[in-house]
């Protein structure tokens, strides 16, 4: 734990300053509830401007949309209050789900609309007529609160994306370096090292599709975004190849006659090249690289062995890692540049990188929306029995931890942490209420008043791992002083809505435990079996509409795995990153220009059916087993008809065989060596499978 | 100033209008700028742009009031 530095300090002052702005407008209109306005500057504060900007529009939208509904539903359904609640709970679900089905920051619009509704519709249920006032009240309040908080964030010293998005960009790229130097400078088998970098880069590429979607709101940089989003495409591409070489590396280590020397020189000097800080020095040896690359190819790689067959596939891997590694280099040094001062163009081209298709899982969003909606319901049951004046408060707490939490496979750690910072901005606002804002006579007294502590928590919005817990103090602070034109604190009222706001987050999370027992390990199964039936799909020839959305998938779905097998503590990961790199050697093998004509065709084919038996038995089974020997035989025939017929020469032959040695130390790592002679000839009629 | 305009019986204080205009023109002013490659002559681009903002709603509420 640092101190915070002035970059921190100058965010925090920022917000405060916008805070207390949109809190000194809202009163001099002589809004009913200026601590909305307060509120909502934290709520859309963030280091960047472009992402101020980006939620600033989703709330005022979510609000709007929320708003409106309320206003048209509450007067229909006034006097049935379990219709009101039903209607309510499907309203919040239903919205729930459209932002769980909106993997972007503007999911956020659905979900403020979703708790929007209860938390106009519901505090006017006794007095009906109120409605349209309060939930015009409520927009303005926001909309002000979003103005100051906009305008601020934009015109004082506002935070350039470049230089924050740069470091970024330089930390994930150390991560990939990190893990390539580690495989390519390890010399023996037998030490398989943990690779936290491994782990890491995922997450990385996760989080620079977050930064991307923020950096669409900034006005100034179009260019930014589209060189960001070359970037992410080739960061994802490097997971696959880096673990490709991996195990190309190891089932080398395994041969007799074990890595050749040749290679791992290679190896270390392309390690030793990508580590190289300076950009012109990186683009200068690429050549060099290039023709040691192609020499070796010439030298030990083009004979028929397993061994050789195993060398040529290392190559092309190698090829591709310096090429994706330039091009990496060279748009983060574009990203870094205001002005851009050369012309860059992709080095890396043999595969489409720019898929957006994400993995969707129905079956747990439509849980999720169900369990919020149900939950509302619920709450709203008990809150009508129990005639307790102020439970709508309870109610709307139970909305917001439902929606908030809903994305989440474990919802109920996260509830437990809103539900303790709560108490601490309770116990907070209860000194300052009735110890410190006492004294306040004048704006200027109260500022200064509020001044110590929101500055203080402010400077945690800056750092990743602590913004929740700062946006929960300020936000629930600013609300509960529930700050007016006038000082009238009632100590009843107050009280109350406390209450009420532990008692609804506590409703939430028991409920939670209740009907959600199962969690990250449930996810991690539904993922794995959805890219079991992806991987049939391909190999089965149902799917070859896109090789890019396919590619985006299986790497979206790898993203999301990772961060979860993190945090379950399995190992699976060797596993994961096997069917992934299947997944590119089946698109590898499917696609129209490396189709094979005669024998070669049939025994491809047949490589094919068998890996889509092999995925649907895992399917059946609902566990991953051992590929068994058949599709061994199978990848064997294809290796040697392959060999047998064509052009070594030919880029295409040397795809697919690079895609079938791929497959065969993917699927059966442990395999010994495959011998030409010792492989079985074709059954007669091979077409039977 | 203080004039209100009348949509749908909700009264709206007719700044307000003008403010949402003149938000509209900025707009289309903005992007007009970044045609023209105005921009890169701009140290603090939001800050213009704000300016901007001002002075086309100054320019509506003369035009609407009159001095």
């Amino acid at each position: 734990m640092t101190l915070p530095g002035w970059r921190d300090w100058l965010f925090s002052a920022k917000a405060f300053v916008a805070a207390m702005l949109a809190l000194y407008l809202a009163m001099a209109l002589e809004l009913p509830r200026p601590y909305w306005a307060m509120a909502t500057v934290y709520v859309v504060s963030h280091p960047l401007t472009g992402a101020t900007r980006s939620k600033a529009v989703y709330r005022i939208g979510g609000t709007l949309l929320g708003a409106t509904a309320a206003v048209i539903f509450m007067p229909l359904f006034v006097n049935a209050p379990t219709l009101l609640s039903l209607v309510v709970a499907l309203w919040t679900g239903t919205l729930l789900s459209i932002s769980l089905l909106d993997r972007t920051p503007r999911s956020y619009l659905f979900m403020l609309s979703a708790y929007t509704l209860p938390m106009i519709a519901l505090p006017a249920l006794n007095n009906p007529e109120g409605i349209f006032d309060l939930a015009l009240a409520r927009s303005e309040e926001i909309l002000v609160g979003i103005l100051c908080a906009s305008v601020v964030s934009a015109l004082v010293w506002p935070g350039k994306v470049a230089p924050i998005f740069s470091a970024r960009i330089a930390s994930w790229l150390g991560d990939a370096r990190d893990w390539a130097c580690e495989l390519l400078q390890q010399s023996d088998a037998a030490g398989q090292p943990l690779h936290a970098s491994r782990h890491k880069l995922a997450a990385d590429i996760l989080a620079l599709d977050q930064f991307i979607s923020h950096l669409s709101y900034d006005t100034t940089s179009f260019a930014v975004v589209k060189n960001a989003r070359e970037l992410r495409g080739r960061m994802s591409m490097l997971l696959p190849i880096l673990s490709s070489l991996t195990e190309t590396k190891q089932a080398l280590l395994r041969q007799q006659d074990g890595m050749p020397v040749g290679l791992s020189e290679l190896m270390h000097e392309v390690a030793h090249w990508m580590a190289s800080p300076d950009l012109g020095h990186l683009r200068r040896d690429v050549p060099l690289l290039q023709r040691r690359l192609a020499a070796l190819k010439q030298q030990i790689a083009s004979g028929d062995s397993w061994q050789a067959l195993l060398i040529a596939h290392g190559l092309a891997r190698l090829q591709s890692l310096i090429n994706l590694w330039l091009d990496c280099r060279l748009l983060q040094q574009l990203i870094a540049e205001e002005h851009p001062t050369f012309q860059w163009k992709p080095a890396y081209r043999h595969w489409p990188v720019g898929g957006t298709a994400r993995h969707y899982d129905y079956g747990m969003m439509a849980f999720s929306a169900l369990q919020a909606s149900t939950a509302i319901f619920l709450a709203c049951q008990l809150w009508i029995q129990l005639g307790w004046t102020d439970g709508s408060g309870a109610v709307i707490m139970v909305a917001i931890a439902s929606c908030f939490f809903a994305a989440l496979d474990e919802p109920a750690p996260m509830m437990r942490t809103f539900l303790i910072w709560a108490l601490v901005s309770i116990a907070l606002t209860t000194v300052l209420l009735f110890m410190v804002i006492p004294a306040a006579y004048t704006f200027e007294m109260l500022v200064a008043m509020l001044a110590v502590p929101f500055l203080l928590v402010g400077t945690l919005f800056t750092r990743p791992q602590f913004t929740m817990i700062a946006m929960m103090l300020t936000v629930n602070t600013a609300t509960f002083l529930s700050l007016q034109g006038a000082y009238d604190t009632d100590f009843t009222a107050f009280f109350n809505g406390n209450v009420a706001t532990v008692v609804g987050v506590s409703f939430a999370l028991l409920f939670s435990l209740l009907v959600r027992p199962f969690g990250i390990e449930l996810a991690i199964r539904r993922l794995r079996r959805a890219s079991w039936h992806d991987l049939a799909e391909t190999s089965a020839g149902r799917r070859l509409d896109d090789y890019a959305q396919l590619t985006a998938r299986m790497l979206d779905r790898l993203g999301l795995l990772i961060p979860r097998l993190a945090a379950s503590g399995h190992d699976q990961l060797p596993q994961v990153f096997n069917e992934l790199r299947a997944g590119f050697s089946v698109l590898h093998l499917q696609r129209d220009e490396n189709a094979q004509t005669g024998p070669a065709g049939v025994a491809v084919q047949q490589v094919l059916d068998e890996v889509e038996r092999h995925y649907r038995q895992a399917l059946a089974q609902r566990h991953y087993r051992q590929a068994d020997a058949h599709l061994l035989q199978r990848i064997d025939a294809a290796l040697n008809q392959v060999l047998a017929e064509s052009r070594r020469s030919d880029h295409h032959v040397q795809t697919v065989l690079n895609a079938l040695v791929e497959l065969r130390i993917t699927l059966f790592p442990v395999a010994g060596s495959y011998a030409l002679a010792a492989c079985p000839p074709l059954p007669a009629g091979g077409m039977t499978s | 100033m203080i004039g209100e305009v009348e949509i749908y019986g909700v009264y709206f204080p007719s700044l307000l209008i003008l403010m949402v205009l003149a938000f509209g023109v900025t707009a289309g002013l903005r992007i007009l700028l970044g045609q023209l490659g105005f921009y890169k002559l701009v140290w603090h681009r939001s800050l213009m742009n704000f300016a901007l903002y001002v002075i086309v709603l100054g320019g509506f509420v003369v035009l609407t009031r009159g001095w």
